[in-house]
């Protein structure tokens, strides 16, 4: 238990210790993940729903013109 | 225009492409240092974060402008009482509260290695970033009055009102109150936003990148715009025949 917290701990402060080498510069690099990887995930689902519901309404207006 | 033809066409997809490739050039002209062309001059504690500039504040400006295209659909949604006026002003808020979101989590991610560096704050108050948080509230409210009406017609205009009060409180909330208080963020207590710290080629990077944002915002309004459409013509379809 102890062990597992200090394992934490420590990952912790590598992090903080990798984000702030290089003056700081993966700050930048998290910010635009946290955005892009955000936006993207939520474009590419919007995408991928329009296509099943357009197939959808295709197969219907097909269905009724027969 | 009709929003359907217009998603399905050859020029919508030309766009986005466009966009995605214009917010590519952002992200290199944001990265590029080490030479001398767009390099930007290390502050102390701010150092590269400075960067941020060019993602996390014209996400806020994108956000203030979906906030006010919803309003101006509630306002047409008013006028018409169209339904497609109604589901416009819900998926504007939508995309505002989600980069709202965003805004906040990136907001939180950049003081906490800058104004609390050394310290385990992640979050502490500061009066931009908590009205920040209240407004987003605000527009997360407008969806727990939306779901609460069951009646289409009486959530479209009900919500509608509520969108316009939303609407009034963005400028405020994120401009007048905190600049009246201490705060951390730049443009506090009467200060010019663009600080004189603000080195001038930032700004080669930064309008484009406001820009992109603009255009990002466009991009994930209309594709939520036709989702909601294709949804409802199908909605129309199954509805049984009287």
């Amino acid at each position: 238990m102890h062990l597992a917290l200090a394992h934490t701990s420590q990952l912790a402060d590598t992090v903080e210790h990798a984000m702030l080498s290089n003056d700081k510069l993966f700050v930048v690099l998290a910010v635009v993940l946290i955005i892009w990887l955000g936006l993207a995930a939520f474009v590419f689902r919007t995408d991928r729903r329009i296509d099943r519901l357009e197939q959808k309404l295709g197969d219907f207006q097909q269905s009724r013109d027969l | 225009m009709n929003p359907a033809s217009f998603y399905r066409g050859g020029a919508y997809r030309a766009v986005r492409l466009c966009i995605v490739v214009w917010m590519a050039a952002v992200l290199v002209g944001a990265f590029s240092f080490g030479g001398r062309w767009l390099e930007i001059p290390r502050i102390p504690i701010l150092e590269h974060t400075a960067r941020n500039l060019y993602f996390h504040v014209p996400m806020w400006f994108a956000m203030m402008g979906l906030a006010l295209v919803s309003a101006y659909q509630s306002l047409r949604c008013l006028q018409s009482g169209s339904e497609l006026r109604d589901v416009r002003a819900r998926e504007a808020a939508l995309m505002a509260v989600i980069l709202g979101v965003l805004g906040l989590a990136t907001g939180s991610v950049w003081a906490h290695y800058t104004w609390y560096e050394g310290t385990n704050i992640w979050w502490n108050f500061d009066p931009k970033q908590t009205l920040a948080a209240v407004q987003v509230l605000i527009y997360g409210a407008y969806f727990a009055l939306r779901s609460a009406l069951e009646d289409p017609e009486k959530r479209a205009r009900i919500s509608a009102v509520y969108n316009l009060f939303a609407a009034v409180t963005v400028p405020f909330l994120l401009y007048v109150l905190p600049r009246q208080m201490e705060s951390l963020h730049p443009g506090a207590e009467g200060n010019p936003a663009f600080s004189e710290i603000t080195h001038p080629v930032m700004r080669l990077v930064f309008y484009p990148a406001v820009l992109g944002f603009f255009l990002v915002g466009w991009l994930l309004y209309t594709q939520r715009v036709r989702l909601k459409v294709v949804q409802r013509q199908l909605e129309k379809l199954r509805e049984p025949k009287l």
